[in-house]
């Protein structure tokens, strides 16, 4: 199972010391020959339909919390770069093993929205097959996807498959000893698996700062025998080169890489949560100023591959999208309480079927 | 016919288990060159090679966390928790997501994962090597546990473990793991969820499982001089409990008393006395009794034998059965 | 929901109230969907509140400053007919009713849980198996273990067989050793010449005794009685006879007609007596009990639906029971479940009688022969055709006056039968 037992030498896995950035907080464009952008104009306008979406469906899904129909909400506001960026350089036959606010890698997949939604909604716990978009479930413990993702790799490396796993963690899943765990297994068992770390400064209320002691993130990595790369998350084309060349480490037999996207989280941790508490109004208008899709828009028309009239279509149609969102959302029945019994086991066993039988005669007398 | 010791039989049934499934993989701490730390996986790793037989980092969430991944990606698991004790930095893993991915996915990932699990006592080792933690397993739905007494019951029971489609944690009592039984394997025996009765008995039911089942048996043979006739049950599965089998029991001699090594409070043995209070209430001559270990964390090596239910305590609390 | 109606959902996680910090928007301003109108402030955070529904304002229920329970209706709008908005919304009302006909909506507020669904005691469900032992509650163990009474020689009078603790003491005899059946009384001595012949009460015999018994000392029995002039039940009864002469058609089908009408004007008879859950059931349907005699005693074969029958049909099914009854053919389902029965003592010779009640029966009827008497008519004195009508009552279930209404109505219908077409 070991494939290469060699010990790296530390300086090709030290992170350097900025993060890649192609794209500026303005949206000027500085090419940087070790990170070439292969999109084509086409791609590139994809990239900022899909931020735009991503930032409207998020907000939508806010406001269904503000009205009820959701329990809770956790929102990606700010971080539509590194989500989307990423996640255009995967291939389909990649998995994607999230957390819980990776709406904005999901709509890049494909994937519908609601099936998301639902699992906020409280309609289930789980409410797509993973295998048909090869993206894992909606995991509310913090890292403990980690090892998964691991482990879908060890599996994929023993096929010798063609396929990575990525596993998207925050900055405050670090510090789990799960995610300890997989960056171990992954390393010492090349495993073809992209550690994506979105550093959005803060795990609910405790900043990056007092997290770690490490200088960044990514210097992690070197513990582990593996590269850890450092990209301005809120830069779409940092985010997808830097990405890219992780999943070609990986895919060639490298082994696993730490990437980590600096973001920030404009709202708050989930609609549960008040940041005011723990942070400031300079911070925000700071962070605001260096806004992934406005930057990325300003690169686009520098580019013109956009203007006005493309602007508002794309506008629009994530507006479209979101009310679709709604009208989908709004008011949709809940889960089939019998059916709370049929998945504990492939099979129910006696027990769970006398229960389920239970709870069909309470409903029943509900009825009468 | 040859005499089979309890780690030769789940060696064996590894080896036969491996053979019929090549997406059946083997791992966890010290399993592929030592064999493990009880040579139940002897000879994995030469015969299939490292890709199916291989050794992890020390972390047993890792082990768990990654079994999960492997099968979601589509092996079959079977890892190794080295003691029972060291199953617990996994118990997350075990209880958030092998137990409830399947559920949680409504039926579209399916876990069939087994995690071995040498448990408790009876063997003069150090702490937390002795633990009796089923029952704090038992209470998370989506999980089966499972385990054997006898060596060709480790054999069937390990093999169907392996062949079932959820994530079923295999508990194997270390201190049989050299008892021996003349068998010739492979065999077949009654599937998990159906309890066995071991020996057949009118005065009380005796009901156990694991490494007690043996000290049931004994105190079986020791009743006889008191002239009575126990019965022994060996559940085999604690989750799904053969409830039937057990209200049957009940129904022919009116008393039962459970025993395990557990501490009783909050053990295997409540839920079963209730159960059995409510299924065969108008049967029971006398309450269920409980025998098991104190409720006091398992005690230095010199001195768990009086922690360990041995076979006077059980006749002991048979004679209590009989004073009502 | 109400296209109109913006409440105040649960903000965050279980949250029970919040406070409307400031409105957005005043009475009168046009809102589209999902634009924030208030910022209210729970005990987590402040919070802005967005409209489901477009509208215009048309109140507001809240004021700057109010604290407002979770799911209180905040703001109420108008319709505003051309917002695509409020089409959708109307489109997606597809709103999950809760039980209690309200729209259930996540997060509105904790204990929104399930609504009442108890209404009383539900059916109990029958016991699964009959246990090899005999059923007895571990306090009547002991008293039985205490007693030396052997419970495995007990018939229980209890529900559904279960031994009561009168079952044990009774069973129990001063002196009776541990182990024997203490339900014989202690042997005569011997005379020589008359021996005494045991005989065992067993199978239908037994059931029978103990029915009785359970009968004699659980219902506290009252009677009253009537004669009445049958004169125009017979001519009935033959006019019938003479049209249908392939019915046996008795008089004994013209009373159980005129019972069943009475039963329907005085349905307090028509009822049981529930000990054990201190209720009285009130039958909705009337199934007559017929008392036969057999030769393995008195049986008491059930008219399924007598109130749905004519006199005819009552006829040919008490014909077919009595006969099948006789002939031991009648299935176990056909002897029970009756509501009221009828007993025709008169069958024997006898004027009347005080039958007992069967249990659990609110009442039952005792006919006797028909018998030529003297009769006061017009101040006269003439003979006629009498029957003495006996009713044994349980008087938990009703009282005299109800009971003798109830026998009177019975002899109206008898004396005059046409009174019968009206029902």
């Amino acid at each position: 199972m070991v494939r290469d037992p060699s010990v790296p030498d530390p300086s090709t896995l030290l992170p350097p010391d900025r993060p890649i950035q192609l794209l500026d907080s303005e949206g000027t464009y500085r090419a940087d020959p070790d990170w070439a952008i292969d999109l084509s104009d086409g791609q590139l306008v994809e990239l900022y339909r899909m931020m735009v979406m991503a930032r409207q469906i998020d907000a939508q899904s806010i406001t269904l919390q503000r009205q009820g129909q959701l329990g809770v909400y956790a929102s990606l506001r700010g971080q539509e770069a590194a989500q989307v960026g990423s996640a255009f350089a995967l291939a389909p036959q990649d998995w994607v093993f999230p957390s819980y606010r990776e709406l904005g890698v999901a709509l890049t997949r494909g994937m519908d929205p609601r099936e998301l939604l639902h699992v906020f909604r409280g309609t289930w716990l789980g409410a797509h097959d993973p295998a048909k978009h090869h993206f894992g479930l909606i995991t509310i413990s913090i890292g403990t996807q980690a090892l998964h993702a691991a482990g879908f790799a060890m599996g994929v490396r023993l096929d010798g498959a063609d396929c990575c796993a990525v596993v998207y963690l925050g900055d405050g899943a670090t510090s789990e000893g799960d995610v300890h765990e997989a960056l171990n297994f992954a390393a010492v068992f090349d495993a073809p698996c992209v550690f994506f770390v979105q550093n959005n400064q803060y795990a609910i209320s405790m900043p990056v700062t007092r997290q770690t002691k490490a200088p960044t993130i990514a210097h992690k990595a070197v513990g582990y025998g593996m590269p850890g790369y450092r990209c301005d998350g809120n830069d779409v084309l940092a985010s997808y080169a830097v990405m890219r060349r992780a999943l070609e480490h990986a895919r060639g037999g490298g082994g696993p890489v730490l990437v980590e996207a600096e973001t920030y989280r404009m709202e708050a941790h989930t609609t549960a949560d008040d940041p005011t508490r723990y942070r400031d109004d300079s911070e925000l208008e700071h962070w605001r100023s260096r806004d992934p899709i406005t930057r990325f828009e300003v690169f686009l028309r520098d580019r013109r591959l956009i203007d006005d009239d493309l602007v508002d279509t794309v506008a629009q149609a994530a507006t479209a999208e979101a009310q679709a969102v709604r009208a989908a959302i709004y008011d949709a029945p809940h889960g089939d309480p019998l059916e709370l019994f049929d998945h504990v086991y492939a099979e129910p066993t006696p027990r769970l079927r006398a229960q389920r039988a239970q709870l069909a005669a309470e409903l029943a007398g509900q009825d009468a | 016919m040859a005499a089979v010791t309890m780690a030769g039989a789940l060696n064996r049934a590894l080896h036969d288990a491996m053979d019929d499934d090549d997406r059946v993989v083997v791992f966890g701490e010290d399993v592929a060159d030592l064999g493990g730390v009880f040579r139940v996986t002897d000879r994995l790793a030469e015969r299939f090679g490292s890709d199916r037989c291989f050794d992890t980092p020390l972390a047993e969430s890792g082990i768990v966390g990654t079994a999960v991944g492997m099968a979601m990606y589509g092996y079959r698991p079977v890892v190794e928790l080295q003691f029972d004790g060291f199953s617990y930095p996994a118990f997350e893993q075990i209880t958030s997501h092998l137990a409830k991915m399947p559920n949680r996915s409504r039926g579209t990932v399916r876990l069939p994962v087994v995690v071995r699990i040498p448990f408790g006592g009876g063997i003069g080792a150090v702490e937390h090597h002795s633990e009796s933690p089923e029952a704090l397993y038992a209470h998370t739905a989506g999980l089966k546990i499972v385990t054997p007494s006898t060596p060709s019951d480790a054999y069937a029971l390990l093999r169907a473990s392996i062949a079932s489609p959820d994530p079923v944690l295999f508990f194997e009592p270390k201190r049989r793991y050299w008892t021996k039984e003349d068998v010739e394997l492979p065999v077949t025996a009654e599937p998990p969820g159906t309890a066995v009765i071991r020996r057949p008995g009118s005065t009380a039911t005796l009901i156990t499982y694991g490494p007690t089942v043996a000290t049931c048996l004994e105190a079986a043979e020791a009743a006889t001089e008191e002239g009575w006739e126990l019965e022994v049950i060996d559940l085999r599965s604690l989750v799904p409990l053969d409830i039937d089998t057990l209200v049957s029991a009940v129904e022919r001699t009116g008393r039962a008393i459970v025993v395990h090594e557990a501490s009783v409070f909050g053990g295997l043995g409540a839920e079963v006395a209730a159960e059995l209070l409510e299924r065969a209430f108008w049967s029971l001559e006398a309450p269920v009794l409980r025998v098991g270990g104190f409720d006091i964390p398992y005690p230095a090596s010199q001195l768990e034998h009086y922690h360990l239910p041995d076979v006077d305590r059980v006749l002991d609390a048979v004679e209590r059965s009989l004073d009502y | 929901m109400a296209n109109d109606q913006v409440r105040l959902p649960d903000l965050g996680e279980g949250l029970t109230e919040a406070t409307i910090v400031r409105w957005l928007v005043d009475v009168g301003d046009t809102v589209t969907a999902d634009q924030i109108v208030a910022e209210v402030e729970t005990a987590k955070a402040t919070v802005e509140l967005p409209t489901p529904h477009a509208g215009t304002v048309a109140a507001l229920h809240a004021a700057e400053g109010d604290e407002v329970a979770v799911g209180t209706v905040v703001l109420t709008l108008g319709s505003s007919a051309s917002s695509p908005a409020a089409d959708d919304a109307e489109e997606a009302d597809h709103a999950d009713e809760g039980p209690d006909g309200s729209d259930v909506l996540v997060g509105y507020g904790t204990g929104r849980g399930r609504s009442r669904r108890r209404r009383g005691r539900t059916h109990r469900a029958p016991p699964p198996s009959q246990p090899a032992r005999p059923r007895a509650k571990p306090p009547v163990r002991k008293l039985a273990k205490d007693l030396g009474v052997d419970l495995e020689a007990l018939t229980g009078s209890g529900p559904d067989g279960r031994i009561t603790r009168d079952d044990v003491r009774g069973a129990a005899q001063p002196g009776a050793q541990a182990g024997q059946p203490a339900a014989h009384a202690a042997p005569r001595s011997e005379r020589s010449g008359d021996t005494d012949r045991r005989e065992a009460v067993t199978g239908v015999r037994a059931r029978i005794a103990d029915h009785l018994s359970v009968a004699w000392r659980e219902i506290p029995a009252a009677s009253c009685w009537v004669e009445c002039d049958a004169s125009a039940m017979l001519a009935v009864r033959d006019e019938l006879a003479v049209a249908h002469p392939d019915v046996k058609l008795t008089p004994l089908a013209l009373v159980l007609r005129s019972c069943v009408v009475a039963l329907r004007q005085v349905p307090q008879l028509n009822a049981s007596f529930d000990a054990e859950r201190r209720e009285i059931v009130h039958h909705g349907r009337v199934d007559l009990g017929v008392a036969t005699q057999t030769d393995r005693g008195l049986l008491v074969p059930v008219v399924r639906d007598a109130g749905g029958r004519s006199v005819l049909d009552l006829a040919s099914e008490v014909e077919r029971l009595a006969g099948e009854a006789r002939s031991a053919a009648l299935a176990p389902g056909e002897l029970v479940g009756s509501t009221f029965t009828v007993s025709n003592v008169g069958a024997f010779g006898v004027d009347g009688g005080g039958p007992i009640i069967n249990h659990p029966e609110a009442g039952i009827l005792g006919v006797g022969r028909i018998a030529r008497r003297p009769w006061v008519v017009d101040d006269a004195v003439v003979v006629r055709p009498v029957v003495q009508l006996t009713l044994s009552f349980d008087h938990r279930v009703c009282d005299g006056a109800e009971a003798a209404r109830f026998l009177r109505r019975i002899a109206d219908l008898v004396e005059r039968p046409t009174l019968l077409l009206a029902h």
